[in-house]
């Protein structure tokens, strides 16, 4: 059991990667070849081809000795132009901060996500203008000044000045990331620990259970022990070092109780997430729940008191993940249709473990058979049989995973072949206790190995093994939701429901999301360098922010309008519903005009297509969510799709760097 | 086909303005062994944005330069000089023609192994210290740690810059810049020398050391290209020379050989009296010729601060007081000045 739903395969990736690559340099060998045949007339081509090579070779004859002086050249001239700036201004940051993010009034928990999400945030900004400027202007600068001609004049390949460029800005972006990672986590650490003035924990004092409850207000410290059955011993002092000279061996414990807090504030949960699905009033499954009118539909509803039901499909609930018992951790939204007296009271929620098979059929030539047309044979109950063109044949039973299956018009089908209905028998259902859900907090349930549960057909109490009897043979384990409150809905999203496997440490986490914001700063400066072998300072700057720009911020827009599914048609349309004042929801006229116009936007948008994959996709460096909700940063959404983005630039980066420094004049003005 | 050739065929015009390519007879060369530098109706034309020609900066330029000469390219401002220099080591590419440099083209990484340049400016990392900034070029040429301390030393010292090791080049001055910039030109032992305005920014010694340099390297065998618009200091180390003028190749050979005056003798004796002078007037007049000028030889003004700067340096504390000075406490010394 993974928290990694979809593996990222390096090799598929590898292979997008290679295709894309190809695609592009394909297309700029055919434009310089255009280009050469316009100036170099028919021998033009002949040029760019006798070209190509130059490169690998000139990266093969690479020195790693002069690749490291350029590099530690690079290195000392960012310092010397006072790069380091950058960390007054961070710790400016950091002195007064906590001024403007201190909040005694929030939940400990959304103080926590401020202070992580600002210092995550602050190392990003203060640094990427730094990276970026350093980066664009190194090279324009060197050439401005010549002091590229004394390097070149010596044996140091292109290729060599690039990466040696490449890799001097790494060295000291790395340095300032870590630098500044290493303090934001010192000041995370210590504004949560300044800020915990209360906390409940149960710690073990000489093998005994003992709750330890803390108060912490100006009119001083009052601290509560319950050990076992034993009376409560309260305490009171007028501040936290008063106590602590009092009565050192409370304070001890209150310190042990505070760090157990803190470890609970500061963590890296790692979150097993399932399908879900849902089941209507009528028993049937349905794709969502209830609308109740929210506009942002992130979460829908079930009602409560009915037959409306959230199901978590998991997978890979395996022997060795579960043989102690799982834990489920849920947080859900409620929606109250009326009020009164219950506003304060939370909402009654159910659990219930059920043990499905889901099988899909075959006959004999192997064909798939959607579940609808099989039925059991009169012959032998164990045997299947389908109407298929209208005969009756024998079928066989398959099993399908929990990720191959989606409900589309109340069934359950293949996601492959939505034909293919999926049947889906309930052989075992375990429904747990009830319980009152923490409507703004998590609800954490644990389900031990054994389950006990009321069975209301037998009227009896049973027991049931977690993973031989409720598990089924693919390793799967259902999970069913339902709202006990009648009139009140509650609001189910697939991250509210998940299998929580024992946590990383918040230094795990925090330090993935440092390598998130170093591997797309790495990214800016690969970008950078490139952009400044055949542009200006300023010019690759600005190229380097839109690249940042539309990869950041703007991606999604830029998917809809290359999928089309921006209102308002592409550029030129735009521009004439806006003149003509046509609604964007209106037809226009089919006529001549109008064709032209949707072609040359249709050629448009192939323009755009072209910027949208060659642009990187920034959003997946963002991993501060995570850490900042106090989850993990899961290897296959995040980290490797990072690290693959990063990778998968420098190449064709390279390329693009050194037929641009050697084509170029470096003397021509 | 070499990397020049593509240079050559990206940039050279196809149509009508391509220069003027006829071949130019080039003066025999003292040796006889492949030449180190081969130009053969060299071209440049500065182009605007559009492509459109804006300047021909050079104009079937052919020439050739020997192993272990000191050769001169000279010309006033904006003759070629610099633009021809750039083109030898690639930093520009030529409109037309060939270039072969130690055997390889223009624009070949390996041929950079076996050359030296000094920029006109020294166009080098001003935040660097003489040392660093030697370490870097060493490192360059792949040379190892042990190595490169050996010769960051030696040419630390051999430019006479001991003292200032350890300042930024920022900090220097335009003569120490230079000193500085020689340095790293030489740090890979070079065999073929490129200097663009060796002795612009030095004062008279460092001009003296700079040529006593550049004859040192010709005496080991190296090839040495100057190119300067200081007359004096051309005729002072060259072998050969071109004379460059709007980008057109106008004078080439020995400097001996351009500026002895066929026509004319010049006779330098001992000093004479007015009696012997006239018993020579007479022969030559007899012998058909004529005396132009009788006259005292002058030494130069670079001999005259030389000698007096040294002679400061043996005997420290002579001071030259003017004759009509007034006396002061100080015993005089002797007038040094002649």
């Amino acid at each position: 059991m993974s928290i990694e739903t979809q593996p990222f395969d390096f090799l598929v990736a590898t292979g997008q990667w290679a295709f894309a690559v190809t695609a592009f340099l394909v297309l700029l060998i055919c434009g310089a070849s255009g280009l050469a045949m316009m100036t170099h007339g028919v021998t033009g081509p002949l040029l760019v081809f006798r070209w190509i090579p130059r490169f690998p070779a000139d990266l093969l004859q690479l020195s790693p000795r002069r690749v490291f002086a350029i590099a530690q050249l690079t290195f000392r001239e960012a310092i010397r132009r006072k790069a380091l700036v950058v960390f007054g201004m961070f710790a400016l940051l950091f002195m007064f901060g906590s001024w403007f993010l201190d909040n005694p009034n929030e939940r400990m928990e959304l103080q926590v996500k401020n202070y992580i999400s600002f210092v995550l945030t602050a190392i990003t900004w203060l640094l990427l203008p730094v990276v970026l400027l350093l980066s664009c202007w190194g090279l324009p600068e060197d050439i401005r000044n010549r002091s590229l001609h004394t390097v070149v004049t010596k044996p140091a390949r292109k290729t060599e000045i690039v990466i040696g460029r490449m890799l001097g800005f790494s060295t000291l972006m790395t340095i300032l990331v870590v630098v500044m990672g290493l303090t934001g986590y010192v000041w995370i650490d210590r504004e949560v620990a300044f800020n915990l003035t209360v906390y409940s924990e149960t710690i073990d004092v000489d093998g005994q259970e003992t709750l330890v409850e803390y108060v912490d207000e100006d009119e001083g410290v009052t601290v509560r022990v319950t050990a076992g059955d034993e009376p409560t011993q309260v305490t009171a002092a007028t501040s936290r070092t008063a106590l602590r000279q009092e009565n050192p061996d409370l304070y001890a414990l209150t310190e042990r109780a505070r760090i157990q807090a803190l470890g609970r504030h500061l963590v890296a949960k790692r979150p097993v997430l399932g399908t879900i699905s849902f089941k209507g009033d009528d028993g049937k499954p349905t794709e969502r729940g209830v609308n109740t009118g929210d506009i942002w539909e992130y979460r829908t509803y079930i009602a409560g008191g009915t037959n409306w039901r959230a199901i978590w499909d998991f997978e890979n609930v395996r022997s060795e993940v579960a043989a102690d018992g799982l834990v489920l951790e849920s947080s859900f939204e409620a929606f109250r249709t009326h009020k009164g007296d219950d506003i304060q009271e939370s909402l009654l929620l159910q659990f219930s473990l059920v043990k499905v098979r889901r099988s899909v059929f075959r006959d004999a030539n192997n064909n798939v058979v959607s579940a609808t047309a099989v039925r059991k044979s009169r012959d032998d109950e164990n045997a299947f049989e389908a109407t298929v063109d209208g005969e009756s044949v024998a079928v066989s039973r398959f099993p399908v995973a929990a990720h191959d299956v989606e409900v589309r018009n109340n069934s359950y089908v293949l996601i492959d072949d939505p034909e293919i209905v999926v049947l889906i028998e309930e052989e075992i259902r375990a429904p747990l206790s009830s319980f009152n859900i923490s409507e703004f907090g998590e609800n954490i349930t644990v389900l031990k190995p054994q389950i006990t549960f009321y069975d209301q057909e037998s009227g009896e109490r049973k027991q049931l093994d977690l993973v031989n009897d409720l598990v089924n043979d693919q390793g799967e384990l259902r999970v069913e939701v339902a709202c006990l409150d009648s009139g009140q809905y509650l609001g189910m999203a697939q991250r509210d429901l998940f299998v929580r496997l024992p946590s990383s440490s918040f230094a795990v986490g925090y330090s993935k999301a440092i390598c998130g914001v170093w591997m797309m700063l790495g990214l800016i400066v690969v970008l950078g360098v490139t952009a400044s072998c055949f542009l200006k300072g300023p010019i690759a700057s600005l190229l380097t922010f839109v690249m940042l720009l539309v990869g950041q911020g703007f991606m999604p827009f830029l998917e809809k309008i290359v999928g089309g599914e921006v209102e308002g048609g592409g550029p030129l349309e735009s521009i004439i519903r806006i003149v003509r004042q046509i609604n964007v929801t209106d037809q226009l006229p089919e006529n001549t005009f109008y064709s032209t116009i949707k072609g040359i936007d249709g050629f448009l948008n192939q323009g755009l297509f072209i910027v949208k994959n060659i642009v990187p996709d920034f959003r997946n460096f963002q991993m501060d969510t995570y850490v900042a909700n106090g989850f993990d940063v899961p290897w296959s959404q995040a980290m490797a799709p990072s690290i693959g983005i990063t990778l998968a630039y420098l190449v064709p980066c390279l390329v693009v760097a050194y037929y641009s420094l050697s084509l170029r004049e470096l003397e021509h003005k | 086909m070499d990397t020049n050739e593509a240079v050559n065929n990206e940039t050279m015009p196809e149509s009508d303005e391509t220069p003027e390519t006829a071949e130019v007879d080039t003066p025999a060369a003292p040796d006889s062994d492949e030449p180190v530098i081969k130009i053969r109706n060299l071209s440049k034309i500065y182009r605007d944005f559009w492509g459109r020609p804006k300047v021909q900066a050079l104009n079937s330029l052919s020439l050739d330069v020997q192993k272990g000469e000191v050769f001169g390219l000279l010309g006033p401002n904006g003759s070629g000089k610099t633009t021809t220099m750039k083109l030898l080591l690639g930093l520009l590419f030529p409109s037309g023609g060939d270039i072969t440099i130690l055997g390889e083209t223009a624009t070949n990484v390996e041929k950079n192994e076996r050359i030296g340049y000094l920029p006109e400016e020294s166009y080098l990392y001003r935040f660097l210290n003489a040392g660093e900034t030697l370490d870097f070029y060493g490192r360059l040429f792949n040379m190892s740690k042990a190595d490169r301390r050996e010769r960051v030393d030696r040419y630390i010292e051999m430019v006479g810059l001991t003292h200032a090791r350890h300042r930024q080049l920022k900090e220097y001055s335009k003569g120490m810049t230079r000193r500085i910039g020689l340095a790293q030109a030489l740090i890979n032992d070079p065999d073929l020398v490129l200097l663009d305005e060796p002795t612009t920014g030095l004062d008279p010694l460092g001009t003296r050391d700079m040529k006593d340099l550049i004859l040192k390297l010709r005496d080991d065998g190296k090839t040495v290209v100057m190119c300067s618009h200081l007359l004096a200091d051309v005729q002072d180390v060259c072998d050969r020379i071109a004379i460059l003028y709007e980008g057109e190749l106008k004078q080439l050979g020995r400097v001996e050989d351009l500026l002895t005056e066929q026509g004319r003798t010049r006779l330098m004796t001992s000093r004479l009296d007015d009696a012997a002078m006239a018993e020579i007037r007479e022969v030559i007049e007899r012998h058909g010729a004529s005396v132009e000028t009788i006259d005292h030889p002058t030494s130069t003004l670079e001999e005259l601060f030389l000698r007096t700067v040294e002679e400061s340096r043996e005997r420290p504390g002579r001071r030259f007081v003017p004759e009509d000075a007034p006396a002061s406490d100080e015993e005089p010394a002797a007038n040094e000045s002649e």
